[in-house]
């Protein structure tokens, strides 16, 4: 396969300004000598990303996720390291580069606000230097496949976020970019435009085999846009593995609910399988169960000897508090060496 | 499907031609500036014509009235014409948006420049119109007719060379934060130095001396001082200072740029 991103050894570090206190005296000696800190944004990542993969690249606040979609954007420069994004290096090529790669950063704009949506794809149009036939085809391609028919010609103002963000990402796609990164592209916005724009992503860059880095706080956008998860902290790759098995391996417990016959279930039947009660309503009891694949059927044998089992419901943890059980292991320094593989 | 043009002078011509209809787009969306510039050149060119009838009891003529109207009516003309582009480009810094501009392939700088001209396009006539039925209902008809037509012509450029300088002012954001301390001195000294309410030689020798190391003359009161009847400066001496101007002002933007885009890259943008 392709390699569309890879990073070898990176590093990068800022220098940040350190007050010396509040006092006017301190205040006055930060302005004439300020004292500054080298502060690690980024320690020896490597990672390599196949051409047509969609990669969740994810961490706490600070943990480097921005200065390295921003590095591989050509937009920083690195301490150290080797970077190639579609065979380029990107701030020695970051022209040439532009051509190959979009951005969509959430809490960014690149609409013209009191245009019409239509304006900003003809400059991007001039500005990729696309061929008016190509132009066409893609605007068209993409027009009908995010519906943007009626928002073209509205000014973007009159948007609503939902609709903005829909055309923040066909604005992103219109050059077919080979490589795609996406900062909280879908923030600020409700469960249906969130999903909407969710599926977009996910459809296009199978049509176009795009790849997608992405980085985000919410979980959904992990799930139902990118097959592989990495999770960076403190400028560290903690793990890097695919949803499915970070589900599979860092699963610890389940939410079974039962809709049994008997309104009520005598309270001997978890302990045999070490289950907790979370809700009980009459008929309805939601129990966690470890999350081994055996727990949950001797459950449903110890309920069947009591009563009928109607219904039985099976929730995995939500992604979320996997991913925040994995920070918090990497923080605590007598968990983080036997639970977190590095 | 995705191409990687090689540099082309067409292809970059279209694109910043593609900013200055962006930027025409953008003034004809928004007309509510030029309409409040025309508002303050009739308020303005009204209060200094009524200011000149007091002098001239005291033995100023008409006619010098009337010139040095349509005087003011052509130095407010060329101010109002170049949009105030250093505002945008400050929000631009503060938003963090020129770090997302930047990883397109095409010229932060020109992009504003070329989107500031291209606004002009729809400033420029409408403004000119505003500032000449100003200029008639409060100077009269101009003394020298003909002139209108050089200060049109040489005022774009200058107007031109004027936003050049702006980017750079706006670009001090990266530094500063706020600009509006750099602008409100600059605004002085194009008041002074420039000319802008009396042409430069009414102004004591050592100002004029110091004025000619500055781009302010050419900026003002050398295109407007055409309808003096005795400019400051001939057409192609003051052509070839705006050149000098616009590549001084280019200059320092670009070294603004690169420096503010070395400073990102050590603060994380």
């Amino acid at each position: 396969m392709h390699t569309a991103v890879d990073l070898q050894d990176l590093r990068k570090s800022f220098r940040a300004r350190r007050s010396r206190g509040a006092g006017a005296r301190a205040r006055l000696a930060d302005l004439v000598a300020p004292r500054t800190e080298s502060v690690t944004a980024v320690d020896g990542v490597s990672l390599r990303i196949g051409a047509g993969e969609r990669v969740a690249f994810i961490g706490p606040n600070g943990a480097g996720k921005s200065t390295t979609l921003k590095i591989l954007a050509g937009i920083l420069h690195p301490d150290s390291g080797n970077v190639h994004v579609d065979g380029l290096v990107p701030w020695r090529d970051r022209r040439a580069l532009g051509f190959r790669i979009g951005t969509v950063f959430g809490q960014r704009s690149q609409l013209w606000y009191q245009l019409p949506a239509r304006a900003t794809f003809d400059l991007l149009a001039y500005v990729y230097e696309l061929s008016p036939e190509v132009r066409r085809a893609r605007l068209d391609a993409l027009v009908a496949a995010f519906g943007l028919e009626p928002l073209l010609d509205r000014p973007v103002r009159q948007l609503s976020l939902g609709e903005r963000m829909r055309c923040e990402v066909a604005a992103s796609l219109l050059h077919a970019p080979r490589v795609l990164f996406l900062d909280e592209p879908t923030i600020g916005l409700d469960v249906t435009a969130k999903a909407t724009i969710r599926e977009l992503l996910r459809h296009r860059a199978d049509v176009d085999g795009t790849t997608l880095l992405l980085t985000s706080h919410d979980t959904g956008d992990i799930e139902q846009v990118c097959d592989r998860v990495v999770i960076i902290h403190r400028g560290r790759i903690l793990l890097d593995t695919s949803i499915d098995e970070l589900k599979r391996r860092y699963l610890r417990t389940r939410r079974v609910t039962i809709v049994t016959a008997a309104e009520q279930l005598d309270a001997a039947v978890w302990a045999g399988v070490r289950a907790s009660v979370v809700a009980a309503v009459p008929h309805r009891t939601t129990v966690e169960v470890d999350a081994s694949d055996a727990i949950v059927g001797i459950l449903v044998d110890a309920v069947t000897k009591q009563t009928t089992v109607r219904d039985l419901i099976i929730d995995d943890p939500p992604l979320d508090a996997v991913i925040r059980d994995l920070y918090k292991a990497a923080d605590s320094p007598v968990h983080a060496r036997a639970e977190v593989p590095a | 499907m995705t191409t990687f043009p090689s540099r082309t002078v067409r292809g970059e011509l279209a694109k910043y031609g593609a900013f200055a209809r962006v930027g025409l787009a953008g003034a004809r969306a928004e007309p509510g500036k030029t309409y409040a510039g025309i508002v303050f050149l009739f308020v303005i060119l009204g209060v200094f014509s009524a200011l000149w009838r007091a002098v001239g009891a005291g033995g100023s003529s008409a006619e010098t009235r009337g010139t040095m109207v349509w005087y003011l009516a052509m130095t407010e003309w060329v101010l109002f014409c170049a949009p105030q582009l250093h505002f945008d480009v400050e929000a631009d810094v503060r938003r963090g948006d020129v770090a997302y501009q930047i990883a397109r392939p095409v010229s932060y700088l020109g992009a504003q420049l070329a989107r500031a001209v291209g606004g002009m396009a729809l400033r420029a006539p409408v403004l000119l119109a505003g500032a000449c039925a100003a200029g008639l209902l409060f100077g009269g008809r101009p003394a020298h007719p003909a002139a209108i037509v050089r200060v049109v012509v040489i005022g774009i450029g200058a107007a031109v060379v004027m936003s050049a300088w702006y980017v750079s002012i706006g670009l001090l954001a990266f530094w500063l934060g706020d600009i509006a301390p750099v602008y409100w001195i600059w605004q002085k000294l194009t008041f002074v130095f420039g000319g802008l309410l009396l042409p430069l030689s009414f102004y004591p020798d050592l100002v004029v001396r110091i004025a000619t190391f500055t781009p302010f003359p050419a900026l003002l009161t050398g295109p407007a001082s055409f309808v003096l009847g005795h400019p400051m400066f001939g057409t192609i001496e003051l052509f070839a200072l705006l050149m000098l101007w616009f590549t001084v002002a280019s200059a320092f933007a670009v070294m603004l740029f690169r420096r503010a885009t070395r400073t990102m890259q050590l603060n994380g943008g």
